[in-house]
């Protein structure tokens, strides 16, 4: 059998070949932070810390010694900040210590400002700027991608907030007009919060967003017929503009020299039903690269959507010999997949579970599930693309009452996913990653599995 | 047959603006193609039609409309969150902007579930893949089976 060699510089995952056991190079560098889980008073919400510098290189004509060498990095620790297994790239609200930090640019020397809307309508809007990324040992001082110079940064959001949308960024360096309202799907007046108000609020420093993919947007963004989330505001009037993949806001961990092919969340069991006090759990860099992070348990390859291609869930009531509810999610219009940044498993709906929805206090339903006692025999059965399959078993207890007893993380907490059978999926969120090792692979990566067989995984993978 | 009804409905409205919004007539689902400036089907089911739209950027909507021409529900799957003031329209926007106004909001990874007589809407999923539905109670066909507006099979 002949394979084909080519020759690649490290990590290009994001150009389209055919990479050849390019499997991760074993480091020694210190590879695990610590993360938090329902610190902060936000109830399943994991943290950490991330360490942000200028870079040593900076684009031509915004190094702030115009003519000699450019600064040394300044860098700056935030902690506070969210882990999101489902979203990509690293997002922090301006906390004004940004300084002489260098934005990507158009062609014209226009800042590029990107506007992300989640599914909830939450969004962040800010200038994108370059920096290096450290966590533990590990840095990210450049996207990996051919030609790519080094020491230049990865590209990282900066989410403005109401002083830099009057003022301006970094001293009005780069203005900030309100977020175009064709990236919004809903419109700004209505008075939906900001998302930074809602971030700053809770006291969240920003979302650090690890999931599968490497860049937040891909090919899409830079096509000539770019989707509305990447602007240049020339005199404060938005147009989309098309951003090359090196310049879009990029995985860190993707981006790092070493460990760079995925990460390991592993967190602490909690027992008891109404939940436990804040935890600490560890977050390490990178899979198979050294004897910290082997990769273990089932591994589920995913489809091009970053989901399970397909989910089934089961009621069964232990008192019935059969289940009162089953069907099977299909990807991508049901699309199910596992979530840190969702507080609760989100799952079917209370028609047909007949569970009662919690009520808010004018009696309009909250998205949690209020059953009177505690409840058992929810299942989901989670397939990958490589036919592994994984049953996953949760208990249910009245949301309103868990989020009142003083506790701030709980495994029994669930929600709402949808309206009727076929609108609903299943949102594995943080009571999925309690008690177990989770291994997000990203996408483009080769693995050894099963053993003895080196697959290359282009849409990435999770394990547990 | 539908294409014909479908002529007849453009030309008795004459041109409409924008999009063909739930809870509107079917007849700008054209100028939706041109907007999108994708591919475009029609799928015919008992008592009402499926357009489906697919632009460029993997954006899918489906529009489901009654022997009427009347938009009843709509779908999407999407990489990014769509333009829901396009699809849903500017009423229906209105009704989930009041329902949501008294909702404790931070970002979280939860779908979005918005339920009123006058508009059912769900929107989940992450980014590179949002998927959601909405429609309007009362303009269901009889005996429609709601659960089909999500039909993977449409």
């Amino acid at each position: 059998m002949v394979l084909t060699v080519l020759m690649s510089c490290r990590g290009g995952p994001s150009t389209p070949y055919a990479p050849v056991y390019n499997l991760p190079v074993p480091s020694t560098v210190s590879n695990t932070v610590p993360v938090t889980v329902g610190a902060n008073g936000i109830p399943n919400g994991v943290f950490t810390s991330v360490t942000v510098c200028t870079p040593a290189v900076y684009p031509v004509g915004q190094d702030p010694n115009i003519g000699g060498p450019p600064p040394a990095p300044v860098c700056q620790t935030i902690n506070n900040i969210l882990v999101d297994t489902a979203s990509v790239g690293l997002r922090l609200v301006d906390n004004g210590e940004f300084s002489q930090v260098p934005y990507v640019a158009d062609r014209s020397n226009h800042p590029v400002l990107e506007c992300v809307q989640f599914a909830d309508f939450s969004y962040v809007w800010g200038p994108v700027v370059l920096g290096s990324v450290q966590m533990a040992g590990e840095t990210a001082a450049q996207v990996p991608m051919e030609s790519v110079v080094p020491n230049t940064g990865i590209p990282i959001q900066v989410i403005a907030t109401p002083y830099d949308q009057a003022n301006g960024f970094e001293g009005g360096l780069v203005s900030v007009p309100a977020a175009p309202t064709s990236c919004l799907s809903s419109p700004l007046t209505g008075g939906l919060p900001n998302d930074v108000s809602s971030l700053q609020n809770l006291g969240i420093n920003g979302i650090l967003g690890v999931g599968t993919f490497l860049q937040d947007c891909g090919a899409d963004c830079a096509s000539s017929t770019p989707p509305n989330q990447y602007f240049v505001c020339p005199a404060g009037d938005c147009s989309a503009v098309s951003v090359p993949q090196n310049l879009q806001v990029w995985n860190p961990v993707a981006a790092f020299a070493y460990d760079n092919d995925g990460l390991m969340l592993s967190l602490p069991e909690v027992f008891p039903l109404n939940g436990s006090q804040a935890l600490t759990g560890s977050l390490t860099f990178g899979i198979d690269t050294q004897s910290d992070n082997t990769l273990g348990g089932g591994m589920f390859a995913l489809d091009a959507y970053g989901n399970f291609p397909q989910v089934t869930f089961t009621y069964q009531q232990p008192t019935l010999s059969y289940p009162t509810v089953l069907v099977s999610y299909m990807s991508p219009q049901n699309g199910s997949y596992i979530d840190t940044g969702s507080p609760a498993i989100y799952f079917s709906d209370a028609q047909t579970l007949g569970i009662p929805e919690c009520l808010s206090a004018s009696s309009e339903p909250l998205s949690f599930y209020c059953p009177p006692e505690a409840l058992s025999g929810f299942s989901a059965t989670v397939f990958g693309t490589n036919q592994s399959k994984y049953t996953f078993t949760w208990n249910l207890l009245n949301a309103q009452a868990l989020l009142k007893n003083g506790n701030s993380v709980f495994n029994t907490l669930g929600g709402d996913s949808g309206v009727d059978a076929s609108t609903d999926f299943v949102d594995l969120g943080l009571p999925f990653f309690l008690g177990r090792s989770i291994f997000v692979g990203f996408a483009g990566t080769s693995i050894e599995y099963p053993q003895g067989q080196v697959n290359t995984y282009s849409n990435g993978y999770w394990a547990f | 047959m539908r294409n014909l009804w479908s002529i007849l409905l453009i030309l008795l409205l004459g041109t409409t603006p924008g999009w063909a919004a739930l809870g509107q007539y079917a007849s700008s689902i054209d100028l939706d193609q041109q907007v999108l400036g994708g591919e475009r089907r029609e799928l015919a089911r008992q008592g009402y039609t499926v357009h489906e739209l697919i632009s460029p950027h993997g954006l899918v909507v489906k529009e489901f409309v009654s022997s009427q021409g009347m938009v009843f529900g709509v779908t999407w799957q999407a990489p990014h969150m769509p333009n829901l003031q396009q699809l849903l329209g500017g009423d229906n926007m209105i009704e989930l902007h009041q329902a949501l106004s008294s909702r404790p909001r931070y970002h979280s990874g939860a779908p979005l579930i918005v339920r009123t007589p006058k508009l059912v809407f769900v929107s989940g999923g992450h980014m590179r893949s949002f998927h959601g539905y909405a429609y309007v109670p009362g303009l269901i066909p009889a005996n429609f089976p709601v659960a089909v507006i999500h039909d993977t099979q449409n």
